[in-house]
């Protein structure tokens, strides 16, 4: 019972799904179409109450970490997350109170989050200083002039060292930029389809244990 | 089957009284002499050691009579007296499976009958008398000999010649055995009480029986056994005094000249152990505390080997394997070595800690620097920036037809609105200038609130925004939330107002992305950009798709550039600043301010990177 609850149950519905699915895109008449639509219709459901799932989990193991040293950082997290939740139902259901909820936007979220990501700079700035402290290699060196020509390239410097920089540049991000992210998409897109293939076999079951 | 003596009603195996008449029924047990099992009644041979529970009648030949016999030593299993015949030492090692010279059942001490005066001291040795079972319960009365005399053996009497009759007549005290006078007979056989006598016959004389069928002459499971007394039990089986063994008829006729009728040879090897040895003291056996057996004294602990399955086999030395060897030896070098007091943290970490403050402090005050002096200082050190995508990118929207209903990608929040906000601001007024209906939509959270703050700074005229604007707002589900809006644009609900997407009038003539006259896809992650390529290929791969994205996207975005998937492209603050310079919207000074604050920082951490890489290529590699 416990292998068909775990197993074979999860395992059937993800490769019928999927199986359905693809078959709805590779022969997409009205049947088999409106069923690919119904099924893609209840993934978003569910991927809509797992964002509600993930919410009440992040307060509760949050609510366990408040007791213990350190918890201050929770009780913050907490507070806020009930906070944000409170004004954009209050904006929902009043509209007059919708104000709230830009204010809350607009005032406190956006300016810490761009704050977090503004240090993103800083310890890029500190770790390019650091570069050679640790490791003196080949691909080191070739990473810290190619970092240099990008980063110089995009500066609109005045002539002649501008337009040198900026040729090289363009150089740079058309070939050997180009080529090793098309690789790497190629290798994505491979990797995708094969993980796909092994999802619908039943390969792999990401979805149980 | 338990036959009644009284009213010879047969009753259950194991019943003590009688079914009938309720007359005590015999006791239903032989203890074996050998292993002390009980065995049902009739029993010939022990069910657990098959050792003869009833001693075999044998009468030796006259002629192979011993000259001195010795004493006997018990009723069903004798020891071997000196001199005896070598046939009978054959049929009691057969019988016993045991050395016959060592054998002394323990039963013998049983057959003393309480009341009886005690053996003087020196006729019994003091352990042995220990050894002596508890005294018995007096025999009940023995039903007349001739009764008692089975058929069989009456039939045996007949057909077998008997024995010579011994040297000298026992005296009657003792029923059906032959005893030597009173003054020959041993202290410990006055003890046993016997049934009365039985008459023989002084003429009758054994037939010389060299060989005899034990199993022929004994008497069958249904017949009555010979007397015998149970140590503990409270009734004698059967009275049969013809039945007593001929060789124990055979008692000495003179006393043992030793130990009052014992020879010391006699005692066997595995009873003397047993016997105290004077000056030691008797140590009390423990009692055991724990499991179903607590309370009991006297258990024996588990020998050696007990507790190991039959098949273990015996670990067998062997040389150690060399890996084995150079572990230890390891091991004991570790061990040898002095220890070594590790340095304090504070020590070491002292200095480390000051230069990466001094770093990280050093970077933060020249980043900050960068960044400021622009906004103070007017630096002419840039020039114009370019940049050819953008240039392509507004050529494109500047042929879109109006009216033209575009779907947006809102794919950043907050954290990258600083720089999306320059990159998407001038393709939005753009697209608001030529009268485009702005279909918003995306599948991060914060996306459709970041939307509709810079569209309502970029909308000149706040009225029109349900004529040009419809945020559909969030789509869970990644790429499935994707696919499903593509194809069902009409069934949302505007995110602002509540309303249907149905009834917007922006939505009027759009169901899906087949209505759509133009995708524009702002994203600050690559993998919502890829997201986004991949579904609209497969939903509309007929409709043109522009992207603004951010700088640190830039690379991987190219290669959908290239490959027409893409009509066009802003990337970045330069492509925005390129983008807002074509347009014209008078945004231009603050896009002048940041891109020279951006060219600054980036002088900052490419001087920051050449100055670090020459000091720890110059002052040597840290570990």
């Amino acid at each position: 019972m416990d292998r068909l609850v775990k197993r074979i149950l999860p395992t059937s519905i993800a490769v019928g799904t999927g199986l359905l699915v693809l078959l709805g895109y590779l022969l997409p008449v009205p049947p088999l179409a409106s069923v690919r639509d119904e099924l893609i219709r209840w993934a978003v459901i569910i991927a809509a109450f797992a964002f509600i799932l993930g919410f009440f989990n992040l307060l509760r193991v949050h609510s366990g970490r408040a007791r213990k040293p350190g918890g201050i950082y929770s009780v913050i997290l907490i507070l806020t997350a009930l906070t944000s939740l409170v004004l954009t139902l209050a904006a929902l259901l009043i509209p007059s109170l919708r104000f709230l909820g830009d204010w809350w936007f607009r005032y406190v979220l956006s300016p810490l989050q761009a704050t977090v990501a503004g240090l993103i700079a800083f310890v890029l700035a500190v770790a390019a200083f650091r570069l050679l402290r640790h490791r003196r290699e080949a691909g080191v060196l070739v990473f810290l002039v190619a970092a240099l020509v990008v980063l110089l390239g995009t500066l609109p410097l005045p002539a002649p060292a501008g337009n040198w920089l900026a040729n090289l540049r363009t150089w740079w991000m058309n070939v050997p930029a180009m080529a090793g992210m098309r690789g790497l998409l190629i290798g994505v897109g491979l990797g995708v389809l094969l993980v796909g293939l092994r999802v619908l076999t039943g390969s792999d079951r990401p979805y149980s244990d | 089957m338990i036959y009644c003596p009284k009213c010879g009603t047969a009753n259950r195996q194991g019943s003590k009284f009688c079914n009938e008449c309720g007359a005590p029924l015999p006791a239903t047990g032989l203890r074996c002499p050998m292993c002390g099992a009980m065995n049902p009644a009739g029993n010939l041979y022990c069910d657990r050691c098959s050792a003869r529970l009833i001693p075999a009648e044998r009468v030796p030949p006259e002629e192979e009579k011993p000259e001195r016999p010795s004493p006997p030593k018990g009723i069903s299993l004798p020891s071997v007296p000196l001199g005896e015949e070598e046939w009978l030492s054959e049929l009691r090692a057969e019988a016993l499976d045991l050395a016959p010279e060592e054998e002394t059942p323990g039963w013998p001490g049983e057959l003393e009958a309480p009341g009886e005066p005690p053996t003087p001291e020196t006729a019994i040795p003091e352990w042995l008398a220990e050894l002596e079972a508890p005294a018995a319960p007096p025999a009940p009365e023995a039903p007349p000999p001739e009764a008692a005399i089975p058929e069989w053996l009456v039939e045996l009497e007949e057909t077998v010649p008997e024995a010579p009759p011994p040297a000298e007549k026992p005296t009657p005290p003792l029923a059906g055995i032959p005893v030597p006078p009173s003054g020959e007979i041993p202290e410990w056989l006055r003890d046993v009480e016997f049934a009365p006598p039985i008459q023989e016959e002084p003429s009758a004389q054994p037939p010389p029986v060299a060989e005899v069928d034990v199993h022929a002459g004994m008497p069958s499971a249904s017949t009555t056994v010979p007397p015998i007394l149970i140590e503990g039990e409270e009734e004698i089986l059967s009275t049969a005094p013809a039945e007593i063994p001929d060789w124990l008829k055979e008692a000495p006729a003179e006393a043992p000249p030793e130990y009052g009728g014992l020879v010391p040879a006699e005692i066997p090897e595995w009873l003397r152990p047993l016997q105290p040895r004077e000056g030691v003291a008797v140590e009390e056996e423990p009692t055991e505390t724990e499991g179903f057996l607590s309370g009991l004294r006297g258990l024996l602990p588990i020998g050696k080997g007990l507790d190991m399955p039959a098949t273990a086999q015996p670990l067998l030395p062997r040389a150690p394997r060399p890996a084995a060897v150079a572990r230890a030896e390891l091991l004991q070098g570790l061990l040898s070595r002095p220890l070594i007091t590790p340095p304090t943290a504070e020590i070491r970490e002292a200095p480390r800690q000051s230069g990466w403050v001094l770093t990280r402090f050093l970077v933060g005050v020249i980043l900050l620097a960068a960044i400021l002096l622009p906004m103070l200082v007017r630096l002419p050190l840039f020039g114009p920036p370019t940049a050819p995508t953008a240039e392509a990118l507004f050529a494109t929207v500047n042929q879109l037809p109006g009216n033209t209903p575009v779907l947006i990608a809102w794919e950043y929040g907050p954290a990258e609105s600083d720089e999306m906000d320059r990159v998407a601001g001038p393709l939005i007024e753009h697209l608001l200038r030529r009268e485009a209906r702005l279909i918003v939509v995306s599948t991060r959270m914060e996306g459709p609130a970041a939307a509709e703050a810079l569209l309502a700074s970029r909308l000149v005229d706040p009225s029109e925004r349900s004529r040009r604007i419809a945020n559909l707002g969030y789509l869970p589900g990644q790429a499935a939330g994707v696919r499903e809006a593509l194809g069902n644009l009409g069934g949302r609900t505007e995110a602002m107002t509540g309303l249907p997407a149905s009834q917007l009038d922006i939505m009027a003539d759009v169901h899906s992305i087949a209505d759509v006259g133009m995708v524009v896809i702002l994203a600050a992650q690559p993998d919502d950009l890829k997201t986004w390529l991949e579904q609209i290929s497969v939903a509309n791969p007929n409709v043109p798709v522009v992207a603004g994205v951010s700088a640190r996207i830039e690379l991987i975005s190219t290669p959908y550039l290239a490959a027409g998937q893409l009509r066009g492209m802003v990337a970045g603050l330069t492509g925005g600043a390129v983008y807002e310079r074509q347009l014209d919207t008078g945004w231009g000074r603050e896009y002048e301010y940041y891109l020279t604050s951006l060219g600054m920082a980036q002088l900052a951490i490419a001087a920051l990177t050449v100055i670090g890489a020459l000091i720890f290529l110059v002052g040597g590699r840290k570990r």
